[in-house]
């Protein structure tokens, strides 16, 4: 067992190379102390998803969030129209000034003495002023925005540092995957924040993140769901092509860079970007590092919570101007799979707690993510990596996320 | 739905067989024999479990359950089915039904509320859930069978653990 303490967390993570295997320590997984880490180096640091924008489509709306352990507001000014990200903390003794998780309002007046923000952070009102010194000037007691926010096709980050590479430098190759969900509608997608299966297990933060872009656990993990799909009519088809199109999933198991994966079950070069036009009913899962996940016809916010507790806020998003029975189709894809009471995602959070109880188990450190290794190729133009020959269930797309997860940790 | 109809059920003999029908179907559930369960629905019924509020669309909005007849078929069968992971260990519930109230009646149809207390263990864990439900019965062939099933859960609007049980 190696020492907890004494080990550098870039130095948890062995990266393959030299002929050695891809291994990464179970303390990712298990101790508080890599969580607290992750959420300085990486959640408090790095671009983070907050918000979709048609959660706040109208002047006045808002929602609040995280980022990292840190309370915030997503808002839209009323007369600007602006989004702005604002921590949740009122300037005078810090009590969290907004206490829904959604609505519209032009102010936020704290509870406790009663100072008020309008929506874009501005201190516009504190009461019984004459009892500050006469240099209290209010204005500088607004409501203190997060450094930087930045707009990719309608996915709203934040990052709370000030420096960095921009929004676009850091999702590089993932933009295209991020176009191709939001263009599904010529009109555009709708997400609503009051639209959401909210569910919880009880692991670490990183297994949610992995698991869209692992195909190696599907067939295993979701054996009851695809037993359920054989036994519907006209199912033994269905199953049959699934059977044909399995031995080609490693050839879309693509590591986009930056930690950002995607799998497309049906990876075909030649045909790939006309084919991806094509897509109305499901999306391939693709991960943007650290907390998004678009599948489906959804959009999965992870929130990690502590390192054995995570919550995930899916949205299940909805087309403009199409007719309601296609939208219909997508909500109750999304109730066959997903939500607490679904037939899929739930078997997936039980096998992130197994791992979550097997991570305290000391005989074996090392966790292996070394399917497909020596069959990696990067493509010289975009940095691409995959994996042309594996027939099932390549980890590339894992490597992907943890080779970035090294980097970003051995900043102190 | 109104009806100018004779009420079919607001006598205290049909009360008591209402009654007696919600406590049956909760022993059904409880004691696992999922199958005659699903066989208390009518093919055209829905059995329903809103998300985040009480009255969604559910051409938009997700629900956490929007059954139809097969699904629900679907769900006994699966949870029984010995594959689901989220079945071993296994779930045991108790369902507590009370604060029965008679609603609209329409021709064969009436409507019923009820409060349920769903106390579910698994694992060494116990849950408990509170839910408002509506029960729309219908009478065939002398019997009463479930045309809709909703229940509103208390905790639709929050994060919540995995429901592998029957609600
Ligand atoms: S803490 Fe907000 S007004 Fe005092
Ligand atoms: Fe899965």
């Amino acid at each position: 067992m190696i020492a907890d303490s004494k080990i550098a967390f870039s130095d948890l993570i062995e990266d393959g190379s030299e002929g050695k295997l891809f291994r990464v320590h179970k303390r990712l997984f298990r101790d508080p102390d890599v969580f607290d880490a992750e959420m300085e180096r990486i959640f408090e640091r790095e671009w983070v998803y907050v918000a979709y924008e048609t959660e706040v489509a109208h002047g006045g709306d808002y929602k609040t969030t995280y980022i990292g352990r840190q309370p915030v507001i997503v808002t839209r000014h009323s007369d600007d129209g602006e989004v702005h990200v604002l921590y949740n903390s009122c300037r005078h003794r810090g009590a969290a000034v907004c206490q829904q998780e959604s609505g519209n309002a032009n102010f936020f007046r704290c509870g406790y003495h009663g100072w008020v923000y309008n929506n874009r952070g501005e201190n516009v009102s504190v009461p019984d002023k004459e009892g500050y010194d006469e240099d209290f000037d209010q204005r500088e007691w607004g409501l203190i925005p997060v450094p930087r926010v930045a707009n990719y096709a309608g996915f709203i980050f934040a990052s709370l540092s000030p420096t960095g590479p921009s929004l676009e430098e850091h999702l590089g190759n993932a933009r295209q995957w991020l176009d191709l969900f939001t263009n599904i509608s010529p009109q555009g997608i709708l997400v609503r924040s009051d639209v959401i299966h909210k569910s919880a297990y009880e692991g670490n933060w990183k297994f949610q993140l992995e698991n869209p872009n692992d195909g190696y656990h599907f067939d295993t993990t979701h054996h009851s769901i695809l037993e359920v799909r054989r036994r519907r009519p006209g199912g033994e088809a269905v199953t049959a092509a699934r059977g044909e199109r399995r031995a080609f999933n490693s050839r879309g198991a693509l590591a986009l860079g930056n930690g950002h994966c995607a799998s497309d079950f049906n990876f075909d070069p030649a045909a790939y970007a006309e084919r991806l036009k094509n897509l109305t009913q499901v999306f391939p899962p693709t991960a943007i590092f650290p907390n998004l996940v678009i599948i489906d016809v959804q959009i999965r916010h992870i929130i990690p919570r502590a390192h054995n507790r995570t919550d995930l806020w899916v949205h299940p998003v909805t087309l403009k101007d199409v007719p309601d029975v296609m939208n219909a189709q997508r909500m109750r894809k999304q109730e066959d799979f997903y939500g607490s009471a679904g037939f899929g995602a739930p078997d997936d959070w039980e096998q992130f707690e197994r791992v979550q109880k097997g991570a305290y188990a000391t005989g074996n450190e090392w966790l292996l993510y070394a399917r497909g290794l020596r069959d990696e190729v990067e493509d010289p133009e975009t940095g691409i990596r995959w994996t042309p020959n594996v027939r099932q269930g390549s980890e590339v797309t894992l490597r992907g996320i943890y080779r970035h997860w090294k980097q970003l940790m051995a900043k102190a | 739905m109104t009806s100018t109809q004779q009420p079919i059920a607001n006598t205290p003999r049909n009360r008591e067989e209402i009654e007696q029908f919600l406590y049956y179907e909760s022993h059904l559930i409880d004691k696992g024999e999922l199958e005659e369960w699903h066989g208390l629905f009518t093919e055209d019924a829905i059995y329903w479990v809103p998300s985040n509020r009480e009255t969604v669309n559910t051409s938009l909005e997700a629900s956490i359950i929007w059954d139809n007849w097969a699904r629900i078929g679907e769900r006994a069968w699966r949870l029984q089915s010995g594959l689901a992971h989220t079945t071993d260990p296994a779930s045991k519930t108790r369902h507590m039904v009370t604060n029965v109230m008679l609603g609209e009646v329409a021709g064969n149809e009436i409507t019923v509320y009820s409060n349920l207390t769903l106390f579910h263990l698994r694992r060494g864990e116990q849950r408990v859930y509170a839910a408002h439900c509506e029960h729309r019965l219908r009478v065939m062939d002398g019997s009463w069978k479930i045309v809709l099933k909703k229940v509103d859960l208390l905790t639709n609007n929050e994060v919540l653990a995995s429901l592998q049980f029957i609600i």
